[in-house]
């Protein structure tokens, strides 16, 4: 049995806990579009990324936003990719292996080190 | 005052259970009250069923209307209306699918047992469409709206869009 003081201090402890890392939620990622800028991208989802690392892939420049998806009790990294300044595609690590176009995935190899050095 | 009647007091009929049977009525009416709202909201429950993983399965492009609603079964429409986009007309209908579900915790305080944790289970939506071309009426795009928006298929992510400004519109309305 807790008592009632010791229930609001495991609430309080658990929200603080919650602050400590910014999170996005899957409803919000229903906010995104292909072509979006940074700017409107981040203003949709009305969160900054956690970091930003950039890459060129045949000339072509791509910046990658990292945040993290929260899924309840679980939650991984989740990263936006801009190709020039227009929102690319978004999604999990694995799901950006798994997408058609070579270049994108060459351009997640080459940040990968960053984005795990960033989240460390 | 009405106390609640000791035992005795029922039994016997003392004062203590007539007075609180004067008040009868009263918590009559409570309770018919509280069972026609129980009634309305699991009448509500009823007509609500959301979309399942293995009923998508059956979805294929080139479908259409009603082997679409074949395969879903009776999965609640929550919107339909229709769009242009690219210069092409379609018709969305939207769902809501079950995806898992979450533990959730609330507590039961007590003046002086003190609180306990209960536990339950609480499901997961996600918001759901169909996407069928008009006037042939065959599916053209499926999936979870996040899902659609960043399809590798740019026919797809450039209509959603237009489907998301008319889903908007259309859930003004209702």
């Amino acid at each position: 049995m807790i008592s009632m003081r010791n229930m609001v201090v495991m609430a309080a402890l658990v929200l603080l806990t919650a602050c400590g890392t910014a999170q996005l939620y899957h409803q919000q990622l229903v906010t995104l579009d292909k072509g979006m800028s940074p700017v409107q991208a981040s203003s949709a989802l009305q969160q900054t990324p956690l970091s930003m690392h950039e890459t060129t892939v045949d000339g072509i420049p791509y910046t990658f936003h990292r945040y993290f998806l929260s899924n309840g009790r679980f939650g991984d990294t989740y990263l936006l990719c801009f190709e020039g300044e227009k929102l690319k595609y978004w999604g999990y690590i694995e799901e950006f292996r798994r997408y058609p176009d070579p270049r994108i995935n060459r351009a997640m190899d080459a940040v990968l080190p960053q984005i795990r050095a960033a989240k460390n | 005052m009405c106390r609640l009647p000791s035992r005795r007091s029922v039994v016997t009929g003392t004062a203590d259970a007539v007075n609180c049977l004067e008040r009868m009525p009263m918590t009559s009416a409570k309770l018919w009250i509280s069972a026609l709202l129980l009634g309305v909201l699991l009448g509500g429950c009823s007509t609500y069923i959301p979309l399942q993983r293995p009923q998508t399965a059956q979805l294929s492009r080139g479908a259409d209307e009603a082997q679409v609603e074949r395969a879903l079964g009776k999965a609640t429409v929550l919107a339909s209306h229709t769009f242009t986009a690219n210069g092409r007309q379609f018709l969305a209908k939207h769902y809501d699918l079950q995806t898992g579900t979450r533990q959730e915790m609330t507590t039961r305080c007590h003046r002086r047992r003190g609180c306990i944790p209960v536990f339950y289970d609480r499901p997961i939506y996600d918001a759901y469409v169909v996407v069928f071309e008009q006037p042939s009426g065959q599916v053209f795009a499926w999936g979870m709206l996040e899902e659609l928006s960043r399809s590798p298929d740019d026919a797809v992510s450039s209509m959603m869009p237009a489907l998301k400004a008319s889903y908007a519109a259309a859930r003004s309305k209702q």
